[in-house]
């Protein structure tokens, strides 16, 4: 008990030293929160109060007569409401009708082998958000069952083969082999895999990645115990993957699972690469608030707003799941 | 009860595998069938696409004035080009990179191991100061720079001028609008938006030492600093070398988000290119001729490009872990 209390009174001693990472930490603090208050307060905004009346610090004011926005409404009277910047968004981020699509050439002209994305299709928001949705989920689930599946096989099927797998992933990892995009993006386009999401799905089909090394490590240190008695009970090998294998790692792949689904949420760059013609919400919001906020009669806080819907669905996740997604990483993988 | 009418009905030879399935057979089956797509994708999209990676450096591809395709292979034209692009008087992209990663690794790269000794030892607020360092890793990129390019276009030259009492040209302007300090505050913005993934991976190794050896060192007498020079560091010191080393290519592969900052299209945006950006764009653009007057390598070029990188990282990598290893600080 003694011990335990010396511990704890050392560690709240505030010496020069902590007093300057605590003094440096709380300025990051206050000026990330400052970034994040001012970004939600600001997407509530009328726009002229932003953008005309230079208040930039102030609440919203929904009442002042002066941030009617004939722009953006046919009624002379109108004063916008909360959430005016928000439904906005929801309207806009479609793709209009006509609006020009990338002509991906790679060697491979789209039009031709591609003749469904001549036109870009008109599609709603919510179509935006559920395909956004399908892809982050899909891929992040992939990505943690085949490392998972493999890193099994690899360590607990004891063949020269199995040792091939983990060197292979060594090499993967610790070899910078830089410049491959333009060879596989090609390759996709030959296979007509490019630009479609099942493309997407497969390239990341991928074991050779940290997640092998860290289940096969999980793998390894666990007994063959259940495997055997799971046999000798007559389940197949394929049952015993499925049903109590796979399962004593779920907590492992379910951290696995929600960091990949927050990244691709998130992700735009490899988008505008591999799937330059489907649109996902991080890159649609990308186009319209970089590229293009015209779209958005350049107002700055719809242009806020439009990124701020990007957060939500993380926030919201990252508040449930707050210690499995901050909780459970060590070098060379994660804790359960 | 089931197994008893079966055995009843009919006799064993029904469950009795065939002779040539035997358990170590059966074994051998599953786990080939298991492998063998997640092989197959390793052998088409890895090792074949290196190869053709490799094979794309040495090709050269044009297209004639009527709309044809011609594709030649030749040792160094791509290599050529390469470096006149890399060796233009505009191309500031090998410096940026450098200036990139190094100043992102002396700042937030090692910010990030004092921050984590503080989150670790769990000091006054660590729990809402890991949450802090983490979020950025979360939240979208575009979310932050949407903001963060208010505040220096807006926020800043406004309160600047009001304290100061400065109007019109006296005034400050938008900061992103100087083209002179553009870079620098996509680099301030890099480094600020750097901990996340550090703080949990440094985190986590120091969570891993073991309590005794702290416990001593503290009935010694030593304070904070002590502690984390002589203990903390010597014993996390593999988790840097090994994180040095795997970052170590993103010296020419990391684009510090110039596309999200200023687009595609703004001219500037290709003026301030790092290495990894001009890889980045080249290949989004797609073309196999090199296009927007010199600004993109074509695809081939970029294949050349990716393997001399390699080719410089390689060996670097190498000689850097050797070096890493071998003057590290000692556990003992």
């Amino acid at each position: 008990m003694e011990k335990t209390f010396k511990v704890k009174k050392t560690n709240r001693n505030l010496n020069p030293f902590v007093i300057f990472l605590l003094v440096m930490l709380i300025l990051y603090s206050a000026i990330f929160s400052f970034l994040i208050i001012f970004g939600t307060i600001n997407s509530f905004k009328p726009y002229l109060q932003y953008d005309r009346e230079l208040d930039y610090l102030g609440l919203p004011n929904y009442d002042n007569p002066l941030y009617t926005d004939p722009r953006m409404s046919k009624n002379p009277v109108y004063f916008p409401h909360a959430f005016y910047n928000y439904e906005k968004v929801i309207q806009k981020i479609p793709a209009p009708e006509g609006e020009p699509v990338v002509r991906y050439y790679a060697g491979f002209n789209l039009d031709d082998i591609m003749p469904k994305y001549k036109d870009n299709p008109n599609t709603s928001f919510f179509k935006i958000v559920g395909q956004s949705f399908f892809y982050a989920i899909v891929g992040a689930v992939i990505i943690a069952i085949v490392p998972a599946v493999v890193g099994y096989l690899a360590a607990k099927y004891p063949y020269k083969f199995s040792s091939l797998l983990y060197s292979i992933t060594l090499f993967v990892i610790a070899v910078p082999l830089v410049g491959a995009d333009p060879a596989r993006v090609r390759f996709m386009s030959q296979l007509y895999l490019f630009d479609t999401m099942i493309g997407d799905f497969i390239v990341n089909f991928t074991f050779t990645n940290v997640y092998f090394l860290v289940f096969y490590a999980y793998y390894q240190g666990m007994s063959g115990t259940y495997a055997e008695a799971a046999e000798i009970d007559g389940a197949s090998q394929l049952r015993t993957l499925v049903s109590i294998i796979l399962p004593l790692a779920v907590k492992m792949m379910g951290t696995v699972i929600l960091i990949f689904f927050i990244n691709r949420w998130n992700s735009y760059n490899w988008q505008m690469i591999y799937l330059p013609n489907t649109w996902m919400i991080a890159y649609r919001i990308y186009s319209i608030t970089s590229v293009n906020p015209q779209i958005l009669n350049n107002s700055t806080p719809t242009v806020i707003a439009a990124a701020m819907i990007l957060a939500i669905p993380i926030l919201i996740l990252f508040i449930i799941f707050k210690d499995k997604i901050m909780g459970n990483i060590s070098m060379g993988g994660l804790k359960e | 009860m089931n197994n008893e009418m079966t055995n009843n009905t009919q006799p064993e030879k029904v469950y009795a595998a065939p002779k040539f399935l035997t358990r170590k057979t059966k074994r051998l089956i599953f786990y080939t069938l298991m492998i063998a797509l997640p092989f197959l994708q390793f052998l088409l999209f890895y090792v074949y696409v290196h190869i053709d990676s490799f094979a794309m450096a040495f090709r050269v591809e044009t297209i004639d004035h009527n709309g044809l395709l011609h594709r030649y292979y030749s040792w160094d034209e791509n290599f050529k080009a390469v470096f006149a692009y890399l060796k233009a008087d505009e191309y500031i992209g090998i410096g940026n990179s450098l200036r990139n990663y190094f100043i992102g690794f002396f700042t937030s790269g090692i910010l990030s191991i004092f921050f984590s000794y503080y989150v670790y030892k769990k000091f006054i607020g660590s729990g809402v100061f890991k949450v802090f360092l983490y979020l950025p890793s979360i939240i979208s990129a575009i979310i932050l720079v949407v903001v963060y390019k208010e505040i220096l276009n807006r926020i800043i030259p406004t309160a600047y001028n009001e304290i100061l009492g400065l109007e019109g040209d006296q005034g400050m302007n938008a900061l992103l609008n100087s083209d002179k300090d553009k870079y620098t505050w996509v680099l301030a913005y890099s480094i600020f938006m750097g901990f996340g993934g550090h703080i949990l991976m440094y985190t986590g190794a120091m969570s891993g030492i073991n309590e005794s050896v702290v416990e001593s060192a503290q009935l010694d007498g030593v304070n904070a600093f002590q502690e984390f020079w002589y203990i903390t560091l010597p014993l996390i010191y593999p988790t840097f070398v090994t994180f040095t080393i795997t970052g170590i290519a993103a010296i020419f592969t990391a684009h510090p988000n110039l596309h999200t900052f200023f687009g595609m299209a703004d001219p500037f945006t290709y003026k301030i290119h790092t290495l990894g950006f001009t890889i980045f764009a080249s290949v989004r653009e797609g073309s196999i001729i090199t296009t927007k007057a010199g600004n993109l390598l074509s695809l081939t070029q970029v294949s050349a490009l990716g393997l001399l990188i390699s080719a410089v990282m390689l060996p670097t990598t190498l000689i850097l872990k050797k070096v890493m290893t071998k003057y590290g600080p000692s556990t003992d």
